[in-house]
C-alpha cells in the first residue's frame, strides 16, 4: 500500500485526544466526564489504527522543533523533539490506546470509584498520556521525561486511596523503587550525552549497528538497570504486587499497556544499542524472573497478587527472550500479553464485586453469578498458560524457541551456564500452568448461593472483547506456527525454526501443571514441606523482609546517627553562636532604643502632623505597596518624559 | 524556535498576576506566593535574554541566582510568617497593622 504523506499534526491527534475529551468532560458535563475521555481515547486509537494500515513498514521521524541546545561548532550537543513512527511504535501505540479505552470505558462504572471522578481521569489520561511520548519519542531525553511522567502518574494512581495507609505506603514503595532503576536511566543518558553526541534514538541505534563501543556497555547497562526497575524485574520485583493497592482497572492498565510495558518496550526500541554482556545479563535476569514470579504467585490467596506475579513472571519471559537476541518475539508476548492480562485484570475487577472481596477462597460460582464475564476471564487464563489455540501459546512458543536457539548456541561456544535461562523458563512455563490451573479452580468452585447478578454493559464488552482478544487470531492465521504471526516482521531477523520435540513437551508441562494446580484447590493436607512452600511463595520469597533488613534498616541507622551529630554537634555550634550574637544584640538594643527610636518617633510626630500623607500610614501593609508601586509608576514616567522625550 | 516576544509576554502575564496577587489577596501565605510568581516571571526573562549570550550564559547563571536567593527569602518569610502568626493569631493581611505605630 502506498504511505501516506506524513504531517506533523498527526501528532497532535495522537496525544491530544483523552486529553482534550478530558476538558471537554470537564467544562461540559462532569458527571459524564469518564464517557468524554472515552470518546478522546478511542478517537485516537482509531486513528493510530488508521495510521497502522497505511503507515506501517514506512518508518518517519519528524521533528517538531528544537528544545535545546548545549555548545556551539563541533562540540555541539542538540537536542530536538523528535517523534518516530515506525513498525514498532504504531503497533504498540494502538496497543497502548486500544487497552487504554476499553479500561477508561469500564472505569465508568466502578463501583468502588465513589463521587467525583475527575481526579481519578486526569490521572488516567496523564497515565497514557506519558506511555504514548515513551512509545513515540525518537529522542532519549524526551523518552527519560516521558519515563519519569509515568512514574509520577503511576505514584498518583496506585495511591488513588491515598487515606489509605496501605496505598500511600505502596504508592511510595512503586515510586522509590523506580527511582533505583531510574539512577541507571541517567547515568546511561550522562554517557549517551558525553561520548555519543546526540540523543537521537536512530542515529544511535545506527552508531551501534556500525560497532560497538565501550561507552555503549555500559549505557546499556544504565538502560537495562531502568527496565529492571520500571518492569518490576529480579531484583527490583517488590514494588508491583504491593501496587494491587490501586483501583482495579489501573492496575489493568498498569499491567497491560502502561507501565511495565514501557520498560520491555525501551529495550526492544533500543535493541541495537545493547551490547553482549547487557543481553546476557538480561537473558539471566528474565529467567531468575520467570521462575521466581510464577513460584510466588502459586499459593497466593489474593486474586490480584496472583495476577500481579503472573505479570512480573511474563515479564521475565520477555526480558529473556530479549537477551536471547529475539526482541520481535518480545514484542509479540508483549502484544498477546497485553490482551489477556488487562482481561484477567477486568474481569477480576468485576468478579470481587460480585464476591465482595478478592480473596480467592470466596471467588467460588462465579460461571453462574456472571457467566460471560468468567467465560472470558477463563479464556485469558487459558492465554496466560500458554494453552494451544489461545494467544498466549504462539508468543510463548516463540519465546522458547528464541532461547533454545541462543542457548544452543551459547554452549556450541562454550557458554554453559545459559542452560540455566532455559531450565527456569520451562519451570516457569510448568508453574504457571500450575497457578492458573489453580486459580480457575477457586473460581469454578460450586457454591451454594447463587443467584446471577447483572453486569453493566461498559464493563462487560470490554472484558468479553478482551476475551475474544485472547484467542490465536489476535497473534496470526495459524495457532500452531508462530514463525506466521503478523506482528512478526519477516524481513528484520532470522526466525528460529523450532525443533520438533518442543511443542509435545510444553503441552505436557502444562497438562501435568494444570492437574497439579487443580488438585492444589482441594488438597488440605498440611506437612511442613508443604507450609514452607506456602510460606515462600506467598511472601514473595521474602525478599521484602531481605531488602528491610539489608537495605531499609541500615539507611535508617545511617539517618539516625545522622540526626545525632546534628543534634549534639551542629547544634552545640550553632547555639554557642547565637548566644554571642545576643549578647550584641542587647548591645544594639540599647543604642536603638535611645538613639535611634528617637530620631523615628520625631519624624512620625511629623509625618502624624502632616494631613493627607497620614491617611496613607493605615498600618496596612499591602497599602504601602500600593503607594510604593504609584510613586515607582510616577518616578518612571517622569524620568521618560524629562529624558527621552515624546 | 519560539520567538522570544512569546516569551516576554509570557513573563509580563506571570509578573502582572504576582503583582495583583501581592497587592489584592488577603492571606498572607498567597502574598509570598505572588512574590515566587514574581520572580519567577523574572528567572524567565534572565533565560530568554541569556540565550543570546551563547559564551558565558550570564542570563541562565544569574537566574540560578535567584532561585537560590528566592529559596533562602522563602525560607526567611516563613521565619517571619510563623512568628506573625503566633504574636498577631492571624494570617489576615488586613489585621496586622502593627506597623501604624
Amino acid at each position: 500500500m502506498e504511505a501516506l504523506p506524513f504531517h506533523n499534526w498527526y501528532w497532535d491527534l495522537i496525544f491530544l485526544g483523552p486529553v482534550l475529551g478530558l476538558i471537554l468532560g470537564l467544562v461540559l458535563f462532569k458527571k459524564k466526564v469518564g464517557v468524554f475521555t472515552t470518546l478522546g481515547m478511542a478517537f485516537s486509537t482509531f486513528f493510530l489504527v488508521f495510521l497502522c494500515l497505511w503507515n506501517l513498514d514506512t518508518p518517519v521521524t519528524s521533528k517538531i522543533f528544537n528544545w535545546w541546545h548545549i555548545g556551539s561548532g563541533q562540540n555541539i550537543l542538540q537536542v530536538d523533539i523528535l517523534f518516530t513512527s515506525n513498525r514498532l511504535t504504531l503497533l504498540m501505540g494502538s496497543l497502548v490506546g486500544f487497552i487504554a479505552t476499553l479500561v477508561f470505558w469500564y472505569s465508568t462504572h466502578y463501583e468502588a470509584l465513589k463521587g467525583d471522578k475527575s481526579r481519578y481521569y486526569a490521572g488516567l489520561v496523564l497515565f497514557t498520556f506519558a506511555m504514548m511520548g515513551i512509545v513515540f519519542s525518537g529522542n532519549l531525553l524526551l523518552t527519560f521525561v516521558f519515563w519519569e511522567l509515568v512514574g509520577f502518574s503511576s505514584w498518583f494512581l496506585i495511591g488513588y486511596w491515598h487515606h489509605k495507609p496501605e496505598a500511600a505506603r505502596a504508592a511510595r514503595k512503586a515510586f522509590l523503587v523506580n527511582r533505583i532503576g531510574d539512577i541507571g536511566f541517567i547515568i546511561a543518558l550522562m554517557l549517551v550525552g558525553v561520548y555519543g553526541g546526540t540523543f537521537d534514538i536512530e542515529v544511535l541505534l545506527r552508531e551501534a549497528h556500525s560497532g560497538h563501543q565501550a561507552w555503549m556497555t555500559w549505557a546499556g547497562a544504565g538502560l537495562l538497570l531502568a527496565v529492571i526497575g520500571k518492569s518490576a524485574q529480579f531484583p527490583l520485583l517488590t514494588w508491583l504486587p504491593d501496587a494491587m493497592e490501586g483501583p482495579t482497572p489501573v492496575s489493568a492498565l498498569l499491567h497491560a499497556a502502561t507501565m511495565v510495558a514501557a520498560g520491555v518496550f525501551l529495550l526492544v526500541r533500543m535493541f541495537d544499542f545493547l551490547a553482549e554482556p547487557v543481553l546476557t545479563t538480561a537473558a539471566f535476569v528474565g529467567g531468575i524472573t520467570a521462575f521466581m514470579g510464577a513460584f510466588a504467585a502459586w499459593r497466593q490467596e489474593d486474586i490480584k497478587k496472583v495476577l500481579a506475579f503472573s505479570t512480573i513472571s511474563q515479564l521475565g519471559f520477555m526480558i529473556a527472550s530479549i537477551g536471547a537476541g529475539y526482541p520481535q518475539f518480545a514484542f509479540l508476548h508483549l502484544f498477546t500479553h497485553a490482551f489477556f492480562k488487562a482481561g484477567l485484570f477486568l474481569g477480576a475487577g468485576v468478579m470481587a464485586h460480585h464476591a465482595n472481596s478478592y480473596s480467592l477462597e470466596a471467588m467460588g460460582g462465579m460461571l453462574k453469578k456472571a457467566p460471560w464475564v468468567t467465560y472470558a476471564f477463563i479464556a485469558a487464563a487459558l492465554a496466560l498458560a500458554g494453552v494451544p489455540l489461545f494467544s498466549g501459546f504462539i508468543s510463548k512458543e516463540a519465546i522458547l524457541a528464541g532461547i533454545n536457539n541462543w542457548t544452543a548456541i551459547s554452549v556450541r561456544e562454550g557458554f554453559h551456564s545459559s542452560i540455566l535461562v532455559s531450565i527456569l523458563l520451562w519451570s516457569g512455563v510448568f508453574l504457571t500452568a500450575v497457578y492458573v490451573a489453580r486459580m480457575l479452580g477457586y473460581l469454578l468452585k460450586p457454591k451454594n448461593e447463587t443467584a446471577a447478578v447483572s453486569t453493566p454493559n461498559s464493563q462487560l464488552i470490554p472484558v468479553v472483547l478482551l476475551g475474544i482478544g485472547s484467542i490465536w487470531l489476535v497473534a496470526g492465521l495459524l495457532p500452531w506456527d508462530f514463525s506466521q504471526a503478523w506482528i512478526i516482521d519477516q524481513s528484520a531477523e532470522s526466525i528460529p525454526e523450532a525443533p520438533i520435540w518442543m511443542m509435545p513437551l510444553t503441552i505436557s508441562l502444562i497438562i501435568f501443571g494444570g492437574y497439579l494446580g487443580y488438585r492444589d484447590v482441594h488438597y488440605t493436607k498440611q506437612k511442613a514441606f508443604n507450609r514452607a512452600v506456602t510460606n515462600l511463595s506467598r511472601l514473595n520469597w521474602q525478599l521484602d523482609a531481605i531488602y528491610n533488613a539489608m537495605i531499609v534498616a541500615p539507611t535508617l541507622w545511617v539517618a539516625g546517627m545522622v540526626r545525632i551529630i546534628d543534634k549534639k554537634v551542629l547544634d552545640g555550634l550553632y547555639n554557642g553562636a547565637v548566644a554571642g550574637f545576643v549578647v550584641v544584640g542587647h548591645f544594639l538594643n540599647l543604642v536603638d532604643r535611645y538613639l535611634v527610636d528617637g530620631t523615628v518617633h520625631l519624624s512620625v510626630y511629623v509625618v502624624r502632623r502632616s494631613g493627607v500623607l497620614a491617611k496613607a500610614g493605615s498600618g496596612s501593609i499591602q497599602a504601602y505597596l500600593i503607594w510604593a508601586a504609584l510613586f515607582l509608576l510616577v518616578l518612571i514616567i517622569t524620568v521618560f518624559f524629562m529624558f527621552i522625550g515624546f | 524556535m519560539i520567538p522570544i516576544s512569546h516569551f516576554l509576554l509570557f513573563s509580563a502575564v506571570l509578573f502582572g498576576l504576582g503583582l495583583i496577587i501581592v497587592f489584592t489577596r488577603k492571606h498572607i501565605l498567597m502574598v509570598l506566593m505572588g512574590i515566587e510568581l514574581m520572580l519567577n516571571a523574572v528567572n524567565i526573562n534572565l533565560a530568554v535574554f541569556g540565550h543570546w549570550d551563547t559564551k558565558f550564559q550570564q542570563g541562565q547563571i544569574f537566574a540560578l541566582f535567584v532561585i537560590l536567593v528566592a529559596a533562602a527569602e522563602a525560607g526567611v518569610a516563613l521565619a517571619i510568617i510563623i512568628k506573625l502568626f503566633k504574636n498577631f493569631k492571624t494570617v489576615d493581611l488586613s489585621r496586622i497593622s502593627g506597623l501604624k505605630d
